[in-house]
């Protein structure tokens, strides 16, 4: 396994007399092959940005581990030890502010090699990255510009020129195309897509969308209030999803029965902030087909074959 | 659009460079030796030999005017740099790793801040006693919250950009940050404020020079021509009124270039500009 994450969870507190916890995350486990590609799909602000951050050791987490081949990546204090910076990237969301305003793209380019002591000017790095401009489809007359007089297109892919300069093992894709025109969104999936495979990288691909999450994943994993709820190769949950929460979004996928869907949209009610629901199911307040049973919290279980599923009904058919 | 085409922020940095022209050359330009003293022609107003009039010692006052612009400009530059780089380092750290550091220098701001400034001026100044580096770390003592206020602001809404996040995977360190990505980005405000603060400055320098803290009396200082020439308000008011279009002519000429600065720096002009 490339990548393995296990039991990460994280937790904010706010205010100073009567401190409140803000679970964000909660014992999120996933793994992740080399050459694969794992989609995590979500409503916004259901961690999916937490996730990624904590993976790649921005914000240290409350508590879980997470192995790079086998080994794990974090010191105690939650930091990401030394050996592992540059092997683990990823592509943000917003092109605007992905790259320095004040630098040239070149220099952005060539940073991350001067990061890594590698010095940029050896003939193989330029040689690397000139390839890299090429491959991602950019010419270099795009080198002395600054980004502000780029496209967002463009700017994502010199960004991909510049995370993959380092060849690393793992690439989070954070919502990299939610902010683009969908003639360039298309054309950037396809340039990521073929560059994983060329180069046999484990992505880690974001998104809210799950056209775009369908095409482009091996497996599908969907997330729901911090915790992930149902696990599973793409084909098999788009065919036969099995958590009613899954089931509501790809109902809004194919826009089928928008009215009884809109009922179930999950929104976050006052006693879950409150705390009443606290051993319950995630979906519980929101669940067309909530149960007794649901009060207790149920846990990922496999369904059938490499589908898992955290819902008691699903469990029991 | 140039900053040339400002109109006010052109004729600041005209005005600034002539201090600064006189400040150099002074002792070639100054008509009289600005200490000696004569006392038969003391009070004279106005004439050919003294076009602005002789003081209460006969000592030309052009010629100490034009030697005030030293000092002046050593006081306004040399507060502004210290308060700035004292300010960005503050505040740069404040807004880097905030939690308790962020807390501690924040709070240390509240309560300069909650002092009077000039009147903490006045008490750092005589407690150091005259002189002019002992003005210049007064005025720095009371100038500096503001610079590490809006560096704080600044880095604070920075470094949650998308490219920080970036160049961290890369494995760069928190210094490299700083320095390389952060400080570049946040800038902009601080050479605004730092422009218009050299004539706040001055001002201020004025003002503890008039109430008797600044260079030893025989130095040429505008706020001490001021505070020497008021006994003659009535019968010379040329010692007074020529500091005086001195000292606001300065500071005019810092604030002009303030807000030239900060129309040409503010990045919604320059978009105007590019659609």
């Amino acid at each position: 396994m490339l990548l393995r994450v296990e039991k990460i969870s994280k937790e904010y507190t706010s205010g100073i007399f009567r401190s409140r916890r803000h679970r964000v995350l909660e014992e999120v486990t996933f793994a992740l092959a080399q050459g694969e590609t794992l989609g995590l799909v979500g409503e916004s602000g259901c961690g999916k940005s937490t996730l990624a951050r904590i993976i790649l050791g921005l914000t240290p987490p409350s508590s879980g581990k997470v192995f790079l081949l086998g080994q794990e990546v974090f010191s105690r204090g939650g930091r990401l030890k030394k050996e592992f910076f540059g092997r683990m990237q990823i592509v943000f969301q917003h092109p605007e502010s992905a790259l320095n305003p004040r630098m040239k793209v070149w220099d952005s380019l060539l940073e991350p090699l001067l990061l890594q002591k590698k010095n940029p000017l050896k003939e193989e790095h330029i040689n690397r990255c000139s390839k890299l401009l090429r491959r991602v489809g950019l010419g270099e007359e795009y080198l002395c510009r600054y980004p502000h007089e780029l496209s967002g297109g463009q700017i994502q892919r010199i960004v991909l020129a510049q995370v993959l300069s380092l060849q690393p093992d793992l690439l989070i894709a954070d919502e990299p195309t939610s902010q683009l025109d969908v003639s360039v969104q298309a054309q950037v999936l396809r340039i990521l897509k073929d560059i994983q495979v060329e180069n046999n990288i484990g992505l880690l691909f974001i998104s809210h969308d799950l056209d775009v999450v369908g095409w482009i994943s091996d497996r599908i994993a969907v997330m729901l209030r911090g915790q992930i709820i149902e696990h599973a190769p793409a084909g098999l949950i788009r065919r036969k999803p099995l958590h009613p929460y899954t089931r509501l979004l790809l109902g809004n996928y194919s826009m089928s029965d928008s009215k009884k869907a809109s009922r179930a949209v999950p929104r976050r009610s006052m006693e879950l902030d409150s705390g009443i629901f606290e051993n319950a199911c995630v979906y519980f307040s929101d669940c067309p087909q909530a149960q007794q049973e649901c009060r207790q919290k149920p846990w990922l279980q496999e369904v059938s074959d490499g589908h898992y599923a955290a819902c008691w009904q699903a469990v029991r058919k | 659009m140039c900053i040339l085409e400002n109109k006010l922020a052109f004729a600041g940095m005209v005005i600034i460079a002539m201090l600064v022209i006189l400040a150099l050359f002074a002792p070639l330009l100054a008509p009289h030796d600005p200490y000696v003293q004569s006392l038969g022609q003391s009070l004279i107003g106005p004439c050919r030999d003294y076009p602005f009039g002789t003081d209460e010692f006969g000592r030309c006052v052009l010629s100490r005017i034009i030697y005030g612009t030293r000092i002046s400009l050593v006081i306004g530059l040399g507060v502004t740099t210290m308060s700035t780089i004292i300010g960005v380092v503050l505040g740069m750290v404040a807004g880097f790793h905030n939690g308790r550091l962020d807390e501690i220098i924040m709070r240390v701001v509240d309560v300069f801040l909650a002092f009077p400034g000039l009147i903490l001026a006045l008490v750092v100044a005589g407690l150091l006693g005259p002189g002019t580096l002992n003005v210049v770390i007064a005025l720095t003592v009371v100038g500096w919250m503001g610079y590490a206020r809006v560096i704080r602001g600044a880095v604070l809404a920075e470094k949650e950009k998308e490219y920080i996040g970036a160049v961290q995977t890369f494995g760069a360190g928190d210094c490299y940050i700083m320095l390389r990505h952060l400080l570049p980005n946040v800038m902009t405000p601080i050479v605004v404020m730092a422009s218009a603060g050299v004539g706040y400055v001055i001002l201020a320098a004025a003002g503890l020079s008039f109430l008797g803290l600044g260079a030893e009396p025989p130095a040429p200082v505008w706020g001490a021509m001021l505070n020497y020439g008021k006994a003659y308000l009535q019968s010379a008011p040329h010692l007074t009124i020529f500091p005086g279009l001195a000292i606001m002519i300065t500071v005019l000429a810092f604030n002009f270039l303030g807000d030239g600065l900060r129309d040409q720096l503010d990045p919604r002009m320059k978009n105007l500009h590019f659609r």
